[in-house]
């Protein structure tokens, strides 16, 4: 029976936890890898015998791994996690729909009143494609960076474009609501 | 390494299994039947009846028996009024606590009549295994929510038994599934048995069993086909027997009776029989049966699809469907799921024994035997808080992997407040309204000026899936651990109350209680073999023949009221051996039917 455990340090983020450099691009079959490795050692089941002190630690030691996982194997949640590390702020505290958005969004919510038709899906799901190549393109761009002045430039590309992206989703669940889904 | 058990609690059966020579075994009674039906009856002399010899008086002592009480665990009135008028027995309202089932001369909340089962299952184990047994495993349906949970929780702790885990049904048969079958693949459990519904999608590789989604409904099982069929029926009874609460009864056991019979028939006569009442008979054949049933049925599809959508799979990419549960042995059932995944479900597995077998396995690696498994389950449910405008604010999201863990700031909003609400919420609607209040409570706070408090609360589920919460002053770095009382649910106080009343109870005189088991299996016996006499002589059979068993069935009486269990064992050991060949043929003698589900031996 295990008599001792120790909580995992507070210290490492989520990245540090799972043994990785602090990267937008991950490989998923490594991540999987470390989780399973770090689930093993941690799980609640391997301390289900052990006094409760110790039960506590292994139920938020676990807690810490999955809570890791669900962050670092989303790509858009993984970079705000990397934002918010980087302490990268928006310029003027809050999220605002890019102007040549918003002029596209108005645009496009007028035709969804009169015709709604699949040409409007189409449109939705291309100005979609373009916000997530422009994202990967930063993420690999953050991640080679040089040098921090680099790496905060590409972050706050970031941060914009994940702005952007958000406005699409709920433009695109507007349009689903009214057409169904594509 | 003391041995721990694994607990199928179901709404119909429980079942108690252990882990032996590395093979999940499910322990039998003396006479060797697994199965054990989740119904309590109060005997004579207040003895607690549980299981078979409880089922047997559901109609004959219907005042004095209660079945089905997982539908009530974690629930508050509410959440069960609408579905009382087919119950024979008085539920009701707990306020703030839990609902009070009534059962002879006592009210009782679900959770301690779940703790008689769980205490007769681990009798059960005890003298099947020749050793105390104090840890367990209980499984739950996936889609029990936290205070579902929590009150099955306190359901062992009453038993006398410490719960290691709280497992879910479908994890737990797809563990079972998993041990034999060491393939890696992505396999849908589809769970529906006598109260509940789940379907639980799990990918198995290299021994981790990892659960994708799950989705169900706490509230769809056999017992709401039955009751469909009995809404259907209603209007062919008599006048006169639709307000009799006994004969309700009776026409409920009938209903289940020819649902089971049409699995495997295409007609057949449902009868109703209630004691000194005639008898009533009705032809019904599987067509019929299916036009009651597929709109209940056909609510399971929704649910199928819904895991699928959040595992992110198309009923495709499913290597396997596993069938757990009684009602799956319906044809229309089958048909549903093969239709949803395309593909035909496995046969092979028991659907009544493998979540209790996968109970056993998860009790081994919880007890350090079995090392090299990996379970990894999910949270059902969305767990939240009330924000500003009633919205529910999510904190962590459906099939989480858990342990799952959150942390939520608050701070004060008027000047020298001393308390934070804080309002718990499970369920996927925006409205809090809308969602399962899990709990409210006060966050104790500082009087300061608003706004300067800051205390950070941290939600954990654990791999119970039940909530766990501590606070912290972020600005005294004091932290403190708050218990949770689920809404409708038990404080810990009140489960050691019971817990103590529990150990009472188990130090009850035994001689007491084998000599009242024996008398009631006495009585059932002769019950449905006077029955069979009747119609023996109706259908003309040999008066000779009834004459001499009659005489064994009069020995038998009188030996009922000694007070020496041992003897009125011996004489109804003596009686089946002696008669054995003579209900044989009473039975051929076209009574088929009357002994139907009536036979002790068998049920
Ligand atoms: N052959 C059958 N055909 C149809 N339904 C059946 C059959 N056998 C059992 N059942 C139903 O299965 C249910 C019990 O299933 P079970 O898995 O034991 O439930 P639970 O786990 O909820 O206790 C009951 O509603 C019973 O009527
Ligand atoms: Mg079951």
């Amino acid at each position: 029976m295990v008599t001792e455990l120790a909580p995992l340090s507070p210290d490492l983020d989520h990245f540090a936890l799972f043994g990785f450099d602090r990267k937008l691009v991950l490989d998923s079959a490594a991540l999987d890898a470390a989780f399973l490795r770090l689930s093993r050692e941690c799980h609640p089941d391997r301390y289900a015998v052990a006094e409760p002190e110790i039960r506590a630690v292994a139920e938020r030691n676990s807690a810490r791994v999955n809570d890791a996982k669900r962050v670092l194997s989303d790509p858009v949640r993984r970079a705000e996690y990397v934002l918010e590390l980087a302490g990268v702020e928006r310029p003027d505290g809050e999220a605002k729909c890019p102007p040549d958005l918003l002029m596209e969004v108005f645009e496009l919510r007028e035709k969804l009143m009169e015709d709604p038709g699949p040409e409007l899906v189409e449109r939705v799901l291309s100005l979609f494609a373009d916000v997530e190549e422009k994202l990967d393109g930063l993420f690999s761009r953050h991640d080679a960076a040089a040098d921090d002045p680099s790496r905060l430039e590409a972050l706050r590309g970031i941060r914009e474009t994940l702005d952007r992206r958000k406005f699409l989703m709920n433009l695109t669940r507007e349009v689903e609501g009214t057409l169904g889904k594509p | 390494m003391p041995t721990v058990i694994g607990i199928d609690l179901g709404t119909t059966n429980s079942l108690v299994a252990c882990m032996r020579d590395g093979v999940p075994t499910v322990l039998a009674d003396e006479r060797g039947v697994k199965l054990m039906p989740s119904v309590i009856s109060i005997g004579e002399q207040d003895v607690m009846l549980v299981g078979d010899l409880a089922r047997h008086r559901r109609v004959t002592a219907h005042d004095r028996t209660v079945f089905s009480v997982k539908r009530f665990m974690g629930r508050s009135f509410e959440e069960v009024k609408d579905e009382l008028h087919l119950l024979p027995f008085l539920v009701q309202d707990g306020e703030s606590g839990p609902v009070k089932i009534s059962l002879f001369n006592r009210e009782y909340t679900p959770q301690e009549l779940s703790g008689f089962i769980l205490r007769e299952l681990k009798r059960r184990a005890e003298k099947a295994l020749g050793q105390e047994l104090k840890q367990a495993v209980i499984t739950v349906p996936a889609y029990f929510n936290d205070a579902q949970r929590q009150a099955t929780k306190a359901a062992g702790f009453i038993a006398g038994l410490q719960v290691l885990r709280i497992v879910n049904e479908p994890t737990a048969a797809a563990l079972a599934y998993g041990m034999t079958n060491r393939d890696s693949g992505t396999v849908a459990v589809y769970d529906f048995g006598g109260g509940t519904f789940d379907i639980s999608i799990l990918s198995i590789k290299d021994g981790v069993f990892h659960v994708l989604s799950t989705n169900g409904d706490t509230h769809l099982g056999g017992d709401d086909l039955d009751e469909a069929l009995m809404e259907a029926l209603l209007p062919s009874l008599p006048e006169e027997a639709k307000d009799d609460r006994q004969i309700i009864l009776g026409v409920r056991e009938a209903a289940e009776r020819a649902k089971c019979d049409l699995s495997s028939e295409m007609q057949t006569m449902l009868s109703v029989e209630v004691p000194d009442k005639p008898r009533i008979e009705l032809e019904l054949t599987r067509p019929q049966l299916e036009g009651v049933m597929a709109p209940v049925i056909e609510r399971t599809r929704v649910a199928c699809e819904n895991a699928l959508k959040d595992a992110g799979l198309s009923a495709g990419e499913i290597d396997e469907v596993l069938l757990v549960g009684g009602s799956t042995r319906i044809p229309m059932v089958r048909a549903l799921c093969a239709e949803i995944f395309g593909r035909e479900p496995r046969a092979d597995l028991n659907p009544d024994e493998v979540v209790a077998q996968g109970a056993a396995v998860q009790a081994d690696i919880l007890a350090g035997g079995t090392r090299d498994l990996l379970l990894l389950d999910v949270t059902p449910l969305s767990l939240g808080i009330e924000g500003f405008g009633g919205i529910m604010s999510v904190l962590i999201a459906r099939n989480s992997t858990i342990p799952a863990s959150a942390t939520e700031g608050f701070t004060t909003a008027a000047d020298n407040q001393t308390a934070v609400v804080v309002h718990v919420l499970q369920g996927e609607r925006e409205l809090a309204a809308e969602n399962r209040s899990l709990a409210r409570f006060d966050l104790p706070v500082d009087p300061l000026p608003a706004g300067l408090p800051r205390i950070e609360v941290e939600f954990l589920i654990d791999a119970d899936g039940i909530l766990n919460v501590t606070a912290r002053d972020l600005r005294t770095g004091k932290g403190q651990t708050i218990e949770v009382v689920p809404s409708h649910g038990l404080s810990e106080d009140e489960i050691l109350g019971m817990v103590k009343a529990g150990i009472e109870h188990g130090r009850e005189d035994m001689d007491r209680r084998w000599l009242v088991e024996a008398r009631t299996e006495a009585e059932i016996v002769l019950n449905s073999a006077r029955k069979a006499v009747a119609q023996a002589r109706e259908a003309g059979f040999d008066e000779d023949r009834i004459k001499r068993f009659e005489a064994q069935l009069d020995a038998l009486d009188e030996a009922r009221k000694s007070d020496d269990h041992a003897v009125i064992r011996a004489e109804q050991q003596r009686f089946n051996a002696e008669t054995q060949e003579l209900a044989g043929d009473l039975m051929d003698a076209a009574v088929k039917r009357a002994l139907a589900g009536q036979k002790l031996e068998e049920a």
